[in-house]
């Protein structure tokens, strides 16, 4: 097993190093970096010695290894709006962004797993009906929609729920709950299938034969054994979760990472877009790591070579 | 001729019968019509100017409600322009952004899958870890990462959706490759004396193609929800082109006192994606069972 952790180790350094190149070359889509910030009352000798300054005029690969050994060390660049480190101002925020992730996750699997479950037990009953349905129109709705019509149900009529801000932790219940839908419709459609496939398997039939509780061979035979194709598809969703905040957060005035992302892109502050990039991908690489190691826990029978 | 095109052929009848039996299938192809011929004639069809401001109708609610007229059957917004007309001209964006990255995505990808699948080896290898790096960044992180540094725009839109699109192509069509090129009929074609090419778009390409439809219709959903989420952001389309994400946008804006604004943008994309998702399932089951979740 070690062996196993040691190799995805390797991938891992691998990809988030990938990662690195693109969020470094993404900034260099249209020239450098200056050329994509609103520099107009700079004269163009102080915008070139500006681009000396930063190295802009160095060959490319110069400029990546400066990137790259800075990056290692946490070191985006400074913010030039904020005036201070980029990296500090993203790790002030991603707390915000775990928070409404792991909420929205949360909710994801206390709805899509009973759901899915009901779903497969219950083949073509009503209730299966209501929950491919949900399934199949959760995953077609833009998220930040289900975000405005929760607000205008919960804040504009009802008048519940507060529509902005992060004051208490009624502001998370809508955020959560917009994020947290979405993922469980994805989640309840693979939950529905991994149990339709278990339920097929002789060991069911054997189960079932020697006269356990219908209850017992559900719980401790089926979903036990559907819960590791879930589990992949959960980690997997978890990143269209980091996306789905990014506009959510935008909704519902959420100071996490993703706003403060689209803040910068609008001020041209270069430095936190890739500070924030970077990190997304890190927190979802990180978590799918987590959730490979889990496998040889989870599974036993899972042996790697 | 390879054996994956007659069985191409057989599949295309099949399809045609099918679909009438389908009522998922039926519904999804119905609505991808309506949406795709109210893109094409949509200049001909508004009622009103969707982008010509008229102050003395502004908020007008939707027709069926109370002390309101027909003139704007589903209301005006805060500059008095007509709901329906730019929904109607905001599907032309939706349609287009659709269409065309996916054809971009699916070129690139098919390709790149269809090499490495073909060859697999260093460049493989490097392929893969690109592809990995790719699925690493969370897609909507990503794309509004590089609008945000390109800058908005129809046409970098379209090229930003098509670039970041080709890595689901790539990951399906290499692993089908990599089995296809051990059977029997492609080691006969070598044996032949075939060119790479030549097998690759004559004899691997038409086996692969069932996956790349059902991959690219449900890319089509992706891209139209992608679009319409930079453009609520700000970073898409802009104006005075009308999206319906920038109409959320408004109608976010206006939540307080008009609801119509950013209930009936917001129905326009969920219809239309639910067309789609239709269309892709349905598909799927039709042209490929193993692609299954």
């Amino acid at each position: 097993m070690s062996r196993y952790i040691a190799s995805r180790l390797v991938q891992m350094t691998i990809v988030i190093f990938v990662v690195s190149v693109m969020v470094f070359l993404m900034v260099r889509l249209r020239g450098d970096m200056l050329s994509v910030m609103p520099l107009h009352e700079l004269s163009s000798e102080q915008i070139e010695q500006l681009r000396r300054a930063w190295g802009l005029d160095r060959p490319l690969y110069e400029q990546y290894i400066v990137f790259l050994t800075r990056a290692l060390r946490g070191d985006f660049g400074e913010s030039r709006r904020y005036n201070r480190a980029a990296m500090e101002l993203v790790m002030q925020r991603l707390p915000w962004t775990y928070l409404l992730a792991g909420a929205s996750a949360v909710i994801a699997l206390v709805v899509a797993i009973p759901l899915g479950v009901l779903s497969a037990v219950r083949r073509n009953s009503v209730i299966d009906l209501i929950g491919t349905g949900f399934a199949t129109l959760g995953a077609a709705v833009p998220n930040f929609w289900i975000g405005i019509m929760l607000i205008l149900l919960f804040s504009v009529t009802l008048r519940a729920l507060p529509a902005f801000g992060a004051e208490s932790w009624q502001t998370l219940i809508m955020p959560a709950t917009t994020l947290g839908l979405g993922m469980a419709a994805r989640l309840a459609r693979m939950t529905r299938s991994a149990m339709l496939e278990v339920i097929g398997q002789d060991y069911i039939r054997t189960a079932r034969a020697k006269g356990l509780a219908n209850q017992s061979v559900i719980y401790r035979h089926a979903l036990r054994n559907a819960l590791i194709p879930v589990v992949t598809a959960f980690a997997l969703q978890l990143g269209w979760l980091l996306g789905g905040a990014v506009v959510v957060e935008q909704v519902f005035a959420w100071p996490g990472l993703g706003r403060l992302m689209v803040e910068a892109i609008g001020f041209r502050d270069i430095t936190i877009v890739q500070a924030g990039v970077f990190w997304f991908a890190l927190t979802f690489i990180l978590i799918n790591l987590a959730v490979d190691i889990l496998y040889t826990v989870l599974d036993p029978r899972i042996r790697y070579a | 001729m390879a054996p994956g095109a007659t069985r191409l052929a057989g599949r295309r009848r099949l399809v045609l019968r099918q679909i009438t039996r389908s009522p998922v299938g039926l519904a999804g192809m119905t609505i991808m019509w309506v949406v795709v011929v109210t893109a094409a004639l949509a200049p001909a069809i508004v009622l009103h100017d969707p982008t010509k401001p008229n102050l003395a109708a502004r908020f007008q609610p939707p027709g069926w409600t109370e002390g309101s007229s027909w003139t704007y059957p589903l209301g005006t917004d805060q500059l008095g322009r007509d709901i329906l007309s730019r929904l109607i001209m905001g599907s032309r964006v939706s349609v287009i952004v659709g269409v065309a990255s996916v054809a971009i995505s699916s070129m690139t990808g098919v390709t790149l899958g269809l090499v490495s699948g073909y060859y697999p080896g260093r460049w493989d290898q490097l392929l893969m870890r690109i592809t990995d790096a790719f699925l690493a960044i969370p897609f909507l992180v990503l794309v509004v990462a590089i609008a945000g540094v390109v800058g908005p725009g129809l046409l970098t839109i379209i090229l930003i959706l098509g670039f970041t699109g080709w890595v689901t192509y790539s990951r399906v069509i290499r692993g089908e490759v990599l089995a296809l090129r051990e059977q029997e009929y492609i080691t006969a074609a070598r044996a032949l004396g075939q060119r790479d090419p030549v097998i690759l778009f004559k004899h691997v390409l038409p086996n692969v193609t069932a996956s790349v439809i059902v991959i690219a219709t449900l890319q089509v959903a992706t891209s139209i929800l992608a679009e319409s989420s930079l453009s609520f952001l700000g970073l898409g389309v802009q104006p005075p082109t009308v999206t319906w994400g920038a109409m959320l946008a408004d109608g976010r804006q206006h939540m307080g006192g008009a609801w119509w604004l950013a209930t009936f943008p917001g129905l326009a994309i969920t219809v239309t994606v639910l067309g789609i998702v239709f269309l892709g399932d349905w598909l799927r089951d039709v042209l490929d069972p193993r692609l299954r979740e």
